[in-house]
């Protein structure tokens, strides 16, 4: 079920009038929200739900065990044990096919051919971001940053509550479980965050993101060679904005969803192209994942307080195992060791203060870190390791005619870059005006806002980039 | 000097913590009752109704075939016959129809 559909709006709809009902039981309103998102998880593949189930049930006993022992060693084990189920259960249905399949190329090399246990293994949706968050529940139970819950149906609505179980914002169980014991206020609601938030992501989605998507990005990396330099120079921003305008159109769509339940979570982008270095840019990228891959995994690996040759070994490997997060594939691979090297290599430059004071001027950063990251952008889309070389080598042929710098195109690209420039109190500048408009007016704006980005839509809305991962 | 035993613990909690005022969207925001919401969703959808009749036909369509999606596949392509009575469908493929000629001006 995606969110820009008629399907979406009529689930949210009822689901957005029971919840509500159901305020003065708490009890049931929590139930009434998981059983919705395993409603809303089912809609994709009925048959994930027990996996979803499973993953909650770990975790949950885990946690159990932590809260009830004293001893620190049987604490230690159960998280170890949970991490490790949950990570079996992510790299069977994410990385076997992988894992065969280079085992395979291996062996085929040393001339050592054996049949291999090769599988269709199906990609559940939405499973690398409820495997992070069941680590991050176990993890804060450990560390003791919340309580366990005694209640399944808590661990179960956080794990799947469905506005951000499919393609995240990875919501961090300290900042999501004490709001079910808070019962939200009728009469204070987020309203004008929230529908701003829809038709921002909305517009995002709809028009930037798949407009780019089908007239200019999917085109120049479909066949690469057909192109010359300036198609393929203007193709790889185009992705860029494109896959911005969409992934942060999901999280828009899903905090505003959460408000408008009386529920929030944190920002997860914050106007990443507009980064002076590439640890700014992490810290504007896809927050809430970049947070949990520093918290859950850098600094225990001892982050940057090992000594420098350690902290560089720490960067690469988060950033490594980040780009085997987004899938089973050796371009991933590529593409999170050139982040983990970029970040390593600006630490030992002197940090990201150094490196922009070298450049002399914050635009002239700004420009190098989003063409950096365009960079690694080609490996991370092109579909195999040799289309993302035979995309570089393009940059080479200044003599092919430029066929994909349409109007259009270069319009959705300068709108897509523009939005990071923004004043960064826009959001709430825009949210004052509206929430202090007639309701008769912030209504009929909403509905036309929507029907025009209807008219200038697609007419079926192409999934969400970060559904595959 | 021994390092605090939670040290990496409570870099990370420290580090979070900082990030987090950061991340918070809802400072500063409005509130607004549930009645305002229902009111912006209602009306909301009705404008879509009126204005893409034609999206909604396609989508009754698209039901799976029982008596009840059979009713709503009558009753939206008589919907659609009044907007189009009243002109909002049109309104609306003008307007889509003017998005789409931008797509097909060629490259610079």
């Amino acid at each position: 079920m995606l969110f820009p559909t008629l399907n979406f709006l009529i689930f949210f709809v009822i689901v957005f009038a029971i919840s509500w009902s159901l305020i003065g039981r708490m009890a049931w309103r929590k139930y009434f929200l998981t059983a919705a998102s395993y409603v809303f998880y089912a809609y994709w593949d009925w048959r994930f739900c027990g996996l979803l189930f499973l993953s909650t049930v770990i975790n949950h006993l885990a946690a159990r065990v932590i809260a009830t022992t004293d001893r620190a060693s049987t604490k230690k084990r159960a998280v170890a044990i949970a991490v490790v189920l949950d990570l079996v259960i992510l790299g069977f249905f994410k990385y076997y096919g992988f894992f065969l399949e280079s085992l395979d190329d291996v062996l085929h090399q040393v001339g050592w051919q054996r049949d291999l246990p090769f599988l269709e293994v199906i990609l559940p949706v939405g499973i690398s971001f409820f495997t992070f968050q069941g680590i991050s529940y176990v993890i804060d139970v450990y560390r003791e940053k919340i309580e366990a819950r005694r209640d399944l149906a808590d661990v179960m609505l956080y794990i799947s509550f469905f506005p951000q179980l499919v393609a995240g914002p990875i919501v961090r169980a300290s900042d999501f479980i004490p709001q079910l014991d808070r019962r939200p206020d009728p009469s204070r609601v987020l309203v004008g965050l929230g529908m701003l938030l829809i038709l921002w992501g909305l517009f995002k989605k709809q028009i930037l993101a798949s407009y780019i998507a089908i007239d200019l990005a999917d085109k120049a990396f479909f066949d690469p060679a057909r192109y010359g330099a300036v198609d393929l120079l203007i193709g790889v921003w185009g992705y860029a904005v494109q896959i911005y305008c969409d992934f942060s159109a999901y999280s828009d769509i899903a905090i505003g969803v959460a408000a408008l339940l009386g529920y929030t979570f944190p920002r997860n982008f914050d106007q990443p192209y507009r980064a002076v270095s590439l640890s700014d840019f992490w810290r504007r990228w896809h927050i809430s994942l970049s947070s949990w891959l520093r918290d859950y995994l850098y600094i225990p690996l001892g982050g940057n307080r090992k000594g420098r040759a350690r902290t560089y070994v720490n960067l690469t490997i988060t950033m490594l195992l980040g780009g085997l997060w987004h899938g089973a594939a050796w371009k991933f691979l590529i593409w999170g060791a050139l982040h983990g090297g970029g970040l390593a290599v600006e630490r030992a430059l002197g940090g990201a203060d150094r490196v922009v004071g070298w450049t002399r001027s914050h635009l002239l950063s700004v420009f190098l870190v989003f063409n950096f990251v365009c960079l690694a952008w080609i490996f991370f889309r092109a579909r195999t390791m040799s289309e993302a070389l035979t995309y570089i080598a393009g940059f080479a042929n200044w003599s092919a005619p430029v066929e994909l710098a349409t109007p259009l195109n270069l319009a959705l690209i300068v709108a897509g870059l523009l939005i990071h420039f923004a004043p960064r109190d826009t959001l709430g500048r825009a949210e004052g005006l509206f929430s202090r408009s007639p309701l008769i007016v912030r209504a009929v704006f909403c509905g036309l806002f929507i029907a025009v980005i209807d008219a200038f839509g697609l007419d079926d809305a192409a999934p969400f980039i970060y559904f595959q991962f | 000097m021994p390092r605090p035993k939670h040290s990496r613990r409570r870099v990370s909690e420290d580090a979070y913590a900082r990030h987090k005022s950061e991340l918070d969207l809802t400072h500063g925001m409005h509130l607004s009752s549930v009645r305002a919401a229902s009111v912006i969703l209602a009306v909301g959808i009705v404008i879509i109704a009126l204005f893409n009749a034609q999206g909604l036909a396609k989508w009754a369509q698209s039901l799976p075939q029982n008596p009840v999606a059979d009713w709503t596949v009558l009753a939206s392509f008589q919907w659609q016959g009044w907007m189009q009575a009243l002109g909002t469908a049109e309104i609306f493929d003008a307007v889509r129809e003017a998005f789409y000629a931008l797509r097909r001006l060629p490259s610079l």
